[in-house]
């Protein structure tokens, strides 16, 4: 048994899963090859986004655990895929339990392979228990799109790797990329496989999340993209050093960014406005740094009140221990009297673990996974905490329409 | 080959519907999962949670842990030293 201490899980969880991400890629199919139980969450959130027909599933059983076959089995499921939907893409995920079997994927993979040259067959993986070991199930994902990226010229575009939205108007970098006549493409926007397989073409890769970095290696050495990290940024220099090192890629002059600045440092002040007084409550679901958003919002003037968050260090803890923050767990065992403990639906809350240990109705729902960077990023979270204290949402939202959902 | 099973219990055909079952009954369930299992359950299989008492757990199992457990964990913690004589030979 793990000697990792029990893991809380509150029903304010998101529903973000593979689905969701899958999705991205088009005029892809994919085939879970798991047991049932593994299976039936990813059928559910593929029929309540009404696309069905792009997942299908096959079941591992104890049979089929004890007495082998399991690759078989996979592969004539694979192979009635091919011949019913005929997609140009295909994932083939299987879960943890494939691990412990010891299935030997190439069985498959090389036969589809060799069987269906003209469709990408990948390997794919829904097995959270490598989540600290080998490769993580994200981490695999954001290198199989990168996968598809074909070199067959060069166009004057730029790539963000590692976020599962698309980017928005009003982002600073972008919009200098744009007045200097560069594309900012995104898994996201491409309809089709052709016009992802051509991000390949780009010039340049933007990494938005770490979990992407490896793909972005990987692309480096297989297409010689060059790539600029983005993750590390954590205050206003480090943001204009990543910046300068793209236009430095680019041969672009330096970006400006006074205008997003001054819009974002105008809906701060919108926000105190709109809070009232009320406090307000982060928890590390809405954004991906959320200690530095934290810290940010109470230097300048916001009452952030807590900070739920799980695996912050020492010298994060004390730091926000020095902005008057109050940091308390998001996943340990206490974390099940949360909604007795912390209950004040005043508050306002940005997050859905905030919302449902607060009670708070003031929410807004963020993600990890979201392409915001920058002070036009910033000011986009800033709006929606701004609407968070004008408008109630039902706590149901968090079920039926949580991150996954917001994300597409 | 005595002790040869060919049925095994259910991998995770129902976790979710076993785990409704036991939320009648009020007190702790814990899954002993890398996650996914437990965040289905609590996330989408139980409308009830968010009314409040819910003491859902995972028990957070990694790779490392699923196939040998304490005896791999101890291994790499202390890895085994070659003979004094083997080491002599090299």
């Amino acid at each position: 048994m793990s000697t990792n201490p029990v893991r809380y899980f509150s029903p304010a969880q998101s529903s973000w899963n593979l689905t969701h991400i899958i999705r991205l890629m088009p005029e892809s199919h994919a085939l879970f090859a798991a047991p049932e139980g593994c299976t039936r969450i990813i059928m559910i959130s593929a029929a309540a986004k009404g696309m069905t027909g792009r997942f299908s599933a096959v079941a591992v059983t104890n049979a089929d655990v004890v007495g082998g076959g399991v690759e078989q089995k996979i592969m004539r499921a694979a192979e009635e895929v091919m011949r019913r939907r005929g997609p140009k893409a295909l994932f083939i995920v299987t879960s943890c339990i494939a691990d412990f079997i010891g299935a030997d994927r190439s069985i498959y993979l090389d036969a589809l392979r060799e069987k269906y040259p003209e469709t990408l067959i990948m390997d794919a993986r829904m097995d959270p228990i490598n989540r600290k070991s080998g490769m993580p199930p994200i981490v695999r994902m954001q290198k199989l799109f990168g996968d598809a990226f074909e070199r067959t010229g060069a166009d004057r575009a730029v790539n963000i790797l590692g976020s599962f939205t698309p980017p928005e108007e009003g982002q600073e970098l972008l919009d200098h990329l744009r007045v200097h006549g560069y594309e900012a493409r995104h898994v996201y926007r491409c309809e089709t496989l052709d016009q992802l397989r051509k991000m390949g073409n780009s010039v340049l890769n933007l990494v938005v999340h770490p979990s992407a970095v490896p793909a972005a290696r990987d692309l480096q050495a297989r297409l010689s993209m060059p790539w600029v990290d983005l993750t590390a940024v954590s205050d206003e220099a480090a943001l204009i050093a990543a910046y300068d090192a793209v236009c430095r890629a680019l041969d672009l002059p330096p970006v400006d960014v006074k205008g997003a600045k001054s819009r974002c440092m105008d809906a701060l002040d919108t926000l105190k406005g709109a809070l009232n007084d009320r406090p307000l409550r982060i928890d590390d679901g809405y954004v991906r740094r959320c200690d530095l958003l934290a810290e940010f919002l109470a230097g300048s003037g916001v009452p952030v009140e807590m900070l739920f968050a799980s695996g912050l260090s020492d010298e994060t803890r004390a730091a926000l221990a020095e902005s008057e923050i109050r940091v308390e767990e998001s996943e340990a065992p206490e974390c099940a009297f949360a909604a007795e403990q912390f209950h004040n639906p005043e508050a306002v809350c940005a997050g859905d673990y905030a919302a449902w240990a607060s009670g708070s109705k003031h929410y807004a729902i963020g993600l990890t996974f979201s392409s915001r960077f920058g002070f036009g990023g910033l000011a986009s979270a800033l709006c929606d905490l701004i609407r968070a204290c004008r408008e109630e949402r039902p706590h149901e939202e968090m079920r039926h329409c949580g991150t996954g959902c917001f994300g597409l | 080959m005595k002790d040869m099973r060919f049925v095994l219990p259910n991998l995770t055909p129902d976790l979710g519907g076993a785990a409704s079952l036991l939320y009648e009954l009020g007190g702790m369930t814990i899954f002993h999962d890398a996650a996914g299992c437990c965040e289905n359950y609590a996330a989408f299989d139980e409308p009830r949670l968010m009314k409040g008492g819910s003491m859902i757990y995972s028990s957070s199992l990694l790779q490392m842990d699923a196939p040998f457990e304490e005896a791999l964990r101890e291994a790499i913690a202390n890895p085994p030293q070659p003979e004094p004589e083997a080491q002599q030979a090299q």
